[in-house]
């Protein structure tokens, strides 16, 4: 789709995800917020493309700007510690710098929004996520894990499909 | 659903440009080897295009042959690679894992079209330029063996398209960048799957010889002959 | 970072497991927006339509941006002059835009005038310097000079009205290979001195002298596509191509009949078609010709034309009448034709056989639609918008006189035209523009040029730049082309029209009405009916692009009877005895007139030719080289009364004995280190001297000689030199 540059702000810088290397799957990394997934997918039963809102229409599934942070936490947990460094970014208009937690192998397309559509649910691969309270990858993907499913629901397992 | 991609080059439209190159350079994350590798042979294009002299002054003739990887239905490379890093695609495509090569190169020693290219060093994008990286493949290092894909991440982003909006591949759709950029249109690219693609109609067009045809490669690209005439 | 083969050396799940872990250790930042930019999906690439300026044909393109940086170029599909298509200089176009030797900051001089020393300094103090300079010319307004290249749009209104208010008329604008001999031919020929539509696409006989459309003359994609076309697009129909010229170009390489003529004698080739067709009377058009005519071709038979130009007498005549059964036929010439010193006449001559197979506004012929159209509600300034796309070569002749005399205080140069590489050394171009005292250069990268500079301000590349732009060749009048920045500048660049809008508000005055602007992309908003007027839609598509008009243009009035033109010989500069060989020059398909040698992707393009990269070389017919003792590849002095280089030779079997042909685009003495160092700049081996008579810039005017030296480089090809292995084996 061709579009205009007119309306569009300003694109801010943004870190191409760096495919780099397999991950040791149970080191925990800390974050410059303690975001709790349990506390939000659990307790208040958010939906989790509510957050990650692109994985339905991009390779990618997204991390949520701090706008959409404030959208809640304008009126919500205000007085939290946790909830007032949001608000202290926000102020700031400065992006939190979280640390990547899940990885991907090198060499490998993963088009989030095929998986997604095609409904599998997000606790496939990231089991675990909805009771964790600080972010883990709990699944490493190995090439087993990726091609035990994709054997299962019976969609390619050529090579190319996933390595380019 | 099942596919077989396939292009065909027109000669009769070919002008031997070059725009074809630059384009896939600009797609595939191609590096560039500088003056003193280029002497040494070791260009990375996946396409070239190849010239040929007749005669001499007066009566000198020159003839353009573009040349990507063939993507044999019998390819010579996929049976000499003794870790599988070079196989058949279910597309019909002759395809290359990175992951899997260790760089012996008997692929590359065994493709009668000099199409496969290895990665001598790890070449390095010097800082802007890496910006400009494709973010849909990979960037090949030192060590392994890379060849045309007839742009497999486009093939990929048109076959995710589709099935987002529930309907069958466009005749037409799917353009690697050699096809997409090409100005007299020398190139066609399609699926002969679909009876009724441009593709499959040109692979019975009277003009059509392959490469080396008597090798019995197989190859998944077709050329079409120049016509000699004036008016009709 | 472990790679794979380290892996493998090691090998076992142990060390997989060790080394990995360790990889980990480096922690790895995901930083999302702030607020997310409108319409913008994560991982999603968007498209967006702009116009290419890797040459003047004026292309629209669309760009694949991902995550803020420009990924892929691409034709734009709608665009009437490409539809989709795009050449590798366009493609190329992301190595300007990402080049690490780009210019950050402005600098100013650091060390005696053009030593190419600078300093870098702030925006601020650039302007203030600017501003300084201008305000000391002010009180001799005619004492500023701006030299740019051709200028098309808005821009050309902003530099055009800046220098107007100003109070100088000294705007120059420069392209070495400008079309002022097609243009006068045109004027001669068919009564509208304007670039024509040529109908390649639905023509079907095409006679090109020397022409080289596929390759870089005015607008190559368009032409390659309409040439696509008429060889495959038409179901009963193959267009032929016949083509005449003293070397197999590219181009030839696509003819059916590539006829060797001797350089300069095209023009009389076309008489001699010309003679056969009245002769015979084989065109309505022929027949009725004007009895001067009849009596003025009498001397072109083609006996008399193939003791000059080598193309046999039978053939010529063979080709006649095939044209001239095969209409609509099309005769077109090209660079090499038009840039001898009898360049008009080369063009007014084949310009008749249009006339006598009458394809004057005929489809498949040569059409006139008024391409100005779009820009006529500016009156007078409209020529400001849409110039005649000449070289400019008199007016910057006269002007470096002026210079040399100390007439101007101060000098404002933009543009990608070089002069300081493309006018010929002997012509001493460096040292009339330090005569001035003041010079600012508006430039993305130090060249030639801009680093004789005292001032040097860094423009933007067209891909971070606003613009507007009207392409020379390939619509009818209904196509203007709009140019955005595709992506954010990461550079800290300021454009010329930016610069200049902003000088003129502080100048004052007339200036300062004159541009009432406060950005030039708000003049541009003003023009077009941006934001939330048609501009958006404009934009998105990549301009304006109306559709095709029922007529194919104004015709121009019939060319005057009895305007039958007189033969002009093309004359070339030194004496045969000493410098045996005609000198050929044409634009590298890769680098143009030298703008593209700092691109990589470029240089390691192979010439369709030679097969070369990297480098250039001078080509000779191998029996040309056993006469003087040359083998391919050896190193050589290439030697004109005006100058002297250093090449290597590459055989060409397909170029008249007793020529020698080069590209243009390397040598370059300062642009980066891509184009540094890789041989000799051929623009040096042409004359000083005025050519009488000639139109334009004279490519083709000077003899040299051969001499073979010992040199360091060697010559590149992918190619055997000696050739590839015979088509048909392959086949």
């Amino acid at each position: 789709m061709l579009r205009s540059r007119l309306k569009a702000a300003a694109v801010a810088s943004f870190l191409l995800l760096a495919l780099l290397g397999a991950v040791a799957a149970t080191a925990q990394t800390s974050q410059p917020i303690a975001y709790s997934h349990r506390v939000h997918v659990t307790n208040f039963k958010i939906d989790c493309r509510f957050c990650h809102s692109s994985a339905t229409k991009s390779t990618s599934a997204g991390i949520p700007s701090v706008e959409k942070c404030m959208i809640c936490h304008r009126a919500i947990a205000v007085d939290r510690p946790e909830v007032k460094k949001i608000a202290q970014y926000w102020k700031e208009k400065k992006p939190i710098p979280w640390n990547r937690v899940t990885e991907l192998p090198d060499h490998t397309y993963f088009p989030h929004k095929r998986m997604v559509n095609a409904g599998v649910a997000c606790l496939t691969c990231h089991p675990g996520i909805d009771q964790a309270d600080a972010a883990i990858q709990k699944q490493e993907f190995t090439m087993g894990f990726c091609m035990d499913c994709h054997r299962k629901r019976g969609v390619s397992i050529d090579c190319w499909t996933c390595h380019v | 659903m099942k596919h077989r991609w396939a292009m065909a080059i027109d000669l009769d439209r070919c002008t031997g440009c070059g725009a074809c190159v630059v384009a896939c350079t600009a797609e595939n994350n191609i590096p560039v080897i500088g003056e003193e590798e280029a002497a040494k042979g070791r260009l990375m294009h996946w396409i070239r295009v190849n010239r040929y002299w007749e005669e001499e002054n007066p009566g000198a003739r020159a003839t353009y042959l573009p040349v990507p990887c063939q993507h044999c239905q019998r390819a010579p490379c996929e049976i000499v690679c003794p870790v599988y890093a070079t196989y058949h695609s279910e597309d019909g495509l002759n395809a290359m894992v990175y992951n899997r090569c260790i760089g012996t190169r008997y692929c590359s020693n065994n493709c009668p079209y000099s199409v496969r290219v290895f990665n001598w060093y790890d070449y390095r994008w010097e800082k802007p330029l890496d910006e400009q990286l494709s973010p849909d493949l990979s960037v090949r290092s030192r060590g392994v063996m890379e060849k045309c894909t007839f742009c497999i991440q486009r093939i990929r982003r048109v076959k995710d398209k589709a099935a987002g909006e529930g309907r069958k591949i466009r005749d037409g759709e799917v353009q690697p960048a050699c096809v997409q950029t090409c100005p007299p249109g020398a190139l066609i690219f399609g699926d002969l799957e679909d009876p009724d693609s441009a593709i499959s109609r040109l692979f019975k067009d009277p003009r059509r010889f392959r490469l080396f045809e008597h090798l019995g490669t197989e190859p998944h690209v077709v050329y079409l002959k120049r016509r000699k005439g004036a008016g009709a | 970072m472990l790679d794979r083969r380290n892996f493998l050396k090691l090998g076992g799940a142990t060390a997989f497991a060790v080394l990995f872990g360790g990889c980990d250790s480096i922690p790895r930042k995901i930083i999302p927006f702030v607020i997310p930019p409108e319409d913008y999906t994560l991982g999603e690439s968007s498209w967006y339509a702009s116009g290419c300026r890797q040459c003047p044909a004026g292309c629209g393109i669309v760009v694949r941006v991902s995550e803020g940086r420009a990924k892929k170029v691409e034709g734009n599909p709608l665009h009437p002059v490409n539809r989709g298509k795009l050449c590798a200089r366009g493609q190329a176009a992301l190595q300007a835009l990402y080049h690490p030797e780009r210019l950050a900051q402005p600098l100013a001089l650091d060390g005696p005038r053009g030593s190419g020393r600078h300093r870098k300094i702030s925006w601020q103090e650039a302007l203030s310097l600017l501003m300084g300079g201008l305000k000391k010319a002010k009180e001799r307004p005619a004492s500023l000079l701006m030299l740019t290249e051709p200028m098309r749009g808005h821009e050309g209104l902003v530099a055009g009205r800046f220098m107007q208010a100003f109070g100088s008329p000294n705007r120059l604008a420069w392209d070495p290979f400008g079309q002022d001999a097609f243009l006068d031919g045109c004027a001669a020929a068919y009564g509208a001195r304007q670039i024509p539509e040529l109908d390649i696409a639905n023509t079907r006989y095409l006679l090109s002298f020397s022409g080289d459309f596929l390759e870089t003359w005015i607008s190559p994609v368009h032409y390659a596509r309409a040439y696509g076309a008429m060889r495959q697009d038409r179901p009963t129909v193959r267009g032929k191509l016949v083509h005449f010229g003293a070397r197999l170009s590219m181009t030839a390489a696509a003819a059916d009949l590539y006829l060797p003529a001797a350089p300069g004698t095209e023009g009389l080739v076309a008489l001699g078609i010309a003679h056969v067709l009245v002769r015979e009377k084989l065109t309505p058009q022929a027949a009725q010709a004007p009895a001067s005519w009849k009596k003025g071709l009498e001397k072109y038979s083609p006996g008399a034309v193939a003791a000059k130009s080598g193309v046999s007498a039978d053939t010529l005549a063979a080709v006649a009448r095939e044209f001239a059964s095969n209409q609509p036929g099309l005769a077109v010439a090209g660079t090499a034709a038009g840039s001898c010193t009898n360049g008009k006449f080369q063009h007014v001559a084949v310009g008749l056989l249009n006339v006598l197979a009458g394809n004057v506004g005929k489809e498949g012929g040569v059409l006139f639609p008024d391409r100005t159209a779009e820009f006529s509600r500016y009156g007078r300034e409209a020529r400001l918008l849409a110039p005649d796309p000449g070289s400019g070569y008199p007016e910057l002749r006269a002007a470096m006189e002026r210079m040399r005399k100390g007439e101007f205080r101060m000098a404002l140069l933009a543009g990608a035209s070089n002069p300081a590489f493309t006018i010929p050394p002997a012509l001493k171009f460096s040292e009339a523009l330090l005569s001035v005292p003041f010079v600012v250069s508006f430039a993305s990268f130090l060249d030639e040029t801009s680093s004789l500079s005292d001032l040097i301000l860094p423009a933007p590349t067209f891909l971070e730049a606003w613009g507007d732009d009207i392409a020379p060749a390939g619509h009818e009048g209904e196509a203007v082309t709009l140019l955005q920045p595709v992506v954010d500048t990461f550079r800290d660049t300021r454009s010329m029209p930016d610069v200049l809008i902003a000088a003129a508000r502080e100048l004052g005055g007339e200036a300062a009405r004159a541009l009432p602007w406060g950005s030039f992309k708000e003049c541009l908003e003003k023009a077009y009916g941006g934001p939330g007027g048609p501009m958006e839609k404009y934009l998105q598509e990549g301009g304006i692009f109306r559709g095709r008009k029922s007529s194919v243009g104004r015709l121009p009035r019939a060319p005057a009877k009895g305007n039958l033109p007189e033969l002009e010989e093309a004359t070339f500069d030194g004496d045969p005895a000493k410098y045996p060989l005609v000198l050929h020059l044409y634009p590298s398909i890769a680098l143009y007139d030298g703008r593209g040698a700092n691109l990589s992707w470029l240089q390691e393009l192979p010439d369709p030719v030679t097969t070369a990269v990297w480098r250039n070389w001078v080509e000779i017919h191998p029996e040309t080289a056993r006469k003087l003792g040359l083998s391919d590849g050896d190193g050589v002095i290439v030697s004109s009364p005006a100058g002297k280089i250093e090449a290597h030779v590459a055989f060409h079997p397909g170029i008249a004995q007793g020529v020698a042909s080069m590209p243009l685009g390397q040598g370059h003495g300062k642009f980066g280190r891509n184009a540094e160092g890789r041989g000799g700049n051929p623009f040096a081996l042409l004359p000083a001297a005025a050519q009488a008579g000639c139109a334009g810039f004279p490519l083709q005017s000077t003899r040299i000689a051969l001499e073979k030296t010992s040199m360091k480089t060697r010559l590149v090809r992918t190619a055997h030199p000696e050739g590839q292995w015979k088509i048909g084996n392959v086949m």
